[in-house]
């Protein structure tokens, strides 16, 4: 968790659906900045929403692994860290949102599912969990080289780098070197959102 | 024998009549618990052609886009209840007195619809942005429309589609209509009027994160002179088995089932400090 955010102050708005949910200001939106007030234009809220969905996603996946207890201690934890990652990415991205005057989505809105299996051993959680990383690293890159408000870019970036150790992780976990890629590929918003669409029902 | 034949045809004649007279009877009117109900009118979105007589036959309905159903009730048309594909119809009726307070009963889901031997090659939402494409949708009165708009500009992808737009219909089934004939590339529809044409349309589903939330409301008119049975149809709908009906033909439940209270997300690696 970095310096930047409250986290008694986020877990204290409670959570909803997996996912911790602020339904209005708050001082965690250190990390949206400037953006929070801004008025976005709609390809820097398209980005946004698309985000905010990959991030339900990550939430729902996680939940779902660690209900499932594929792993040890050491993978457990992983799994525990990565929901409270993504809890606190939707909560920043949430907060732009908002500020931007737009209602996001919540955990009640979207419905996923999963490739047969997903949760059926530690390999396969594995397996999911770099496939969604990765899904979510390169929609993240993706969105910090389309986004047209400068502002974005930091908590972007930001949320980029998260998700960036979420993929060494669980790239260790599966016994692949977990730094492979000096320069990773961002992902078009079609092309993310059409990997996007292989999990919602 | 010539009076016989006539006492015969009499006979026949006042069979016929009260044969007749019953038939129109019970068309006006059924009886149900020992209370005579009448037949209502029932103005419906044109979404709802299939599912509500499904739920209940015996009303009379109308069915086309929400917004002239709405102005025809404005100018006085006899319905009983009035049934939108939005919310924000029935609330405008509400507000000039015309219904009663609306209330919500489904949801749905907004899909794109391809002829299915798919000319434009359409896969994804995206390739909507093609030169030439000739895309059908809904005027932006009706709500079908006005959620295409939604949809679109969810996506930023607003001047990138719009301008193929060919053709703007007054509802949901004539879009449908034009592309399952191939007059169109694409369409925008309901998911739930896309199962009504299968093999004649593929659908396309659009991306979650970008959905408009998609609302139906009903209510009864204010001017009905059938309110309790307005109301008992409106009960029907929302009833289990008429949301069960709803969900057979494609609707989305009116609130997403519940599930367990998410356990608190708390850091699972910093401790509280001990006091």
């Amino acid at each position: 968790m970095t310096s930047q955010f409250s986290r008694a102050e986020l877990l204290s708005r409670g959570a909803k659906g997996g996912v911790a949910v602020i339904a209005g200001g708050s001082a965690l939106a250190i990390l949206a900045g400037s953006a929070r007030a801004a008025t976005l234009p709609d390809g820097d809220l398209a980005y946004l929403r698309m985000l905010i969905a990959t991030e339900l996603l990550g939430a729902d996946f996680y939940g779902n692994a660690i209900k499932a207890k594929p792993y040890g201690s050491r993978g457990s934890r992983a799994l525990k860290l990565a929901l409270f990652n993504e809890g606190e990415h939707y909560t920043a991205l949430a907060a732009i949102f908002t500020g931007a005057g737009q209602t996001p989505a919540t955990a009640d809105d979207i419905d996923f599912t999963y490739p047969s299996g997903s949760f059926d051993s530690t390999g396969a959680v594995t397996k999911q969990a770099v496939a969604l990383e990765t899904l979510f690293l390169g929609a993240y890159l993706g969105a910090a080289s389309g986004v047209q408000t400068a502002s974005l870019l930091e908590p972007l970036s930001r949320i980029a780098a998260s998700q960036a150790q979420h993929l060494t992780v669980f790239n260790e976990l599966l016994g692949r070197p977990g730094f492979q890629i000096s320069l990773p590929e961002p992902l078009a918003i079609d092309a993310a959102s059409d990997a996007l669409a292989a999990y919602t029902g | 024998m010539h009076s016989r034949s006539l006492r015969f045809i009499s006979t026949l004649v006042a069979l016929a009549v009260a044969t007749a007279l019953l038939t129109a009877g019970a068309s006006a009117r059924q009886r149900t618990h020992g209370r005579s109900r009448a037949t209502i009118t029932v103005f419906a979105a044109a979404s709802l052609t299939d599912v509500f007589p499904a739920i209940d036959g015996t009303q009379k309905y109308s069915f086309g886009g929400s917004n002239a159903l709405a102005t025809q009730i404005t100018n006085g048309a006899p319905a009983d209840v009035f049934a939108s594909a939005n919310t924000t119809i029935p609330a405008q009726l509400y507000a000039k007195g015309l219904v009663e307070k609306p209330v919500n009963f489904t949801r749905n889901t907004l899909v794109i619809v391809v002829p299915t031997a798919n000319p434009a090659g359409i896969h994804t939402v995206y390739d909507l942005a093609k030169p030439g494409v000739k895309i059908d949708v809904a005027n932006s009165a009706v709500p079908v429309g006005s959620y295409t708009l939604q949809i679109l500009k969810n996506m930023n992808l607003t001047t990138k589609v719009t301008p193929n737009f060919v053709s703007q219909e007054t509802d949901v089934r004539e879009v449908l209509a034009k592309v399952a004939l191939a007059q169109a590339d694409a369409g925008f529809v309901y998911s739930t009027d896309a199962q009504t044409v299968p093999g004649q349309v593929t659908v396309i589903k659009m991306p979650a994160w970008a959905q408009p939330k998609i609302s139906y409301a009903m209510a009864i008119v204010t001017k009905s002179p059938n309110q309790a049975d307005a109301q008992a149809f409106i009960n029907k709908v929302l009833s289990k088995s008429g949301q069960a009906t709803m969900l057979k033909y494609g609707f989305l439940p009116l609130v997403k089932p519940a599930e367990k209270p998410p356990a608190k997300i708390t850091h699972p690696v910093k401790k509280k400090k001990k006091k």
